[in-house]
């Protein structure tokens, strides 16, 4: 459509007189309390995936570490006792280190008393 | 201070559901009474613009702004009208394609006779056009959008909506000048 066309396009008086439909009474708010409810079940919606995301990669997580026990061999730790034949020998450098420890404190003690 | 649409928009994508108040308020007017025109029964109409906002709100997370938010909802709005006239089968006048091409165009600028003042006739009139011409005129009169804006709304392309346009336009001027046995 050119500028003429337009300019005299009567069609366009006639539409601008042309009343708007009035919205029924009430519509907007009705509106808004299904787009509110929307919003909440769309909250819920999103809680439950995510509780079921982390249910299922615990699941699969668990599963991976299960598989992996049974299909690549459980692995065997053993723990043994200490030789306790050794035992007398190191509570007498243990006790004499100790005693060693305890002489040079009294030592250091003394010699601080004597030049404070 | 009043917002762009943008501005609810983002409010709306970041969670904040009130702000989809502000964009009903600015468009469920408009959006109801397009609908209201094309379907031309007010149970219908309501529910279809109800539908046509749950669809936006739903689809808002998606919206990425490639055309304005006018745009978008008019194109839910015009889809939903659009499929509902084509479900009930709504029949339109068949025009005699001789008469439209031979109605002179100098005869489109005059319609200061009484039919063409009425507007109970131009309505009746509107209703008597196919259903996607009925949404272009309504979009181009009413709305004031532009053909591009319209080639937008309707996915039709630009050289296609001045086609249906014109058309539209010489219909409108041939019922609304002329007589009814003539058509």
């Amino acid at each position: 459509m050119n500028s003429k066309e337009e300019s005299s396009d009567r069609l366009r008086a006639l539409f601008g007189r042309m009343p708007e439909e009035a919205l029924p009474v009430g519509f907007n708010e009705r509106m808004m309390s299904r787009v509110r409810e929307e919003a909440v079940r769309r909250e819920r919606r999103a809680g439950r995936l995510e509780a079921l995301g982390l249910a299922l990669s615990s699941l699969s997580v668990a599963g991976v570490l299960a598989g992996a026990l049974i299909y690549a061999g459980v692995p065997t730790i053993r723990w043994e006792a200490p030789e306790l034949a050794a035992l007398p020998f190191y509570l007498h450098i243990g006790s004499l280190a100790l005693v060693l420890l305890g002489m040079d404190y009294l030592v250091r003690r003394a010699y601080r008393k004597r030049h404070s | 201070m009043e917002y762009s649409d943008t501005y609810y928009v983002r409010r709306v994508q970041n969670g904040d559901v009130a702000g989809f108040a502000c964009l009903l308020e600015r468009y469920s007017g408009r959006v109801h009474s397009l609908i209201f025109r094309l379907t031309r029964n007010r149970e219908d109409a309501e529910e279809l613009a109800q539908d046509v906002f749950m669809k936006a709100f739903r689809g808002l997370d998606g919206f990425k702004g490639d055309s304005s938010f006018a745009t978008w909802i008019y194109r839910i709005a015009y889809n939903a009208a659009i499929s509902e006239t084509r479900r009930r089968r709504v029949e339109f006048t068949a025009f005699d394609e001789a008469l439209i091409e031979s109605f002179p165009e100098e005869s489109m600028t005059d319609l200061t006779g009484e039919e063409g003042a009425s507007l109970t006739a131009l309505d009746a009139a509107l209703a008597r056009l196919q259903d996607v011409e009925q949404a272009i005129v309504l979009f181009f009169y009413m709305e004031d959008k532009s053909i591009e804006e319209i080639s937008e709304i309707t996915k039709l392309s630009v050289a296609n909506v001045k086609v249906k346009l014109h058309r539209a336009r010489k219909k409108l001027y041939i019922l609304l000048t002329q007589k009814e046995e003539e058509i």
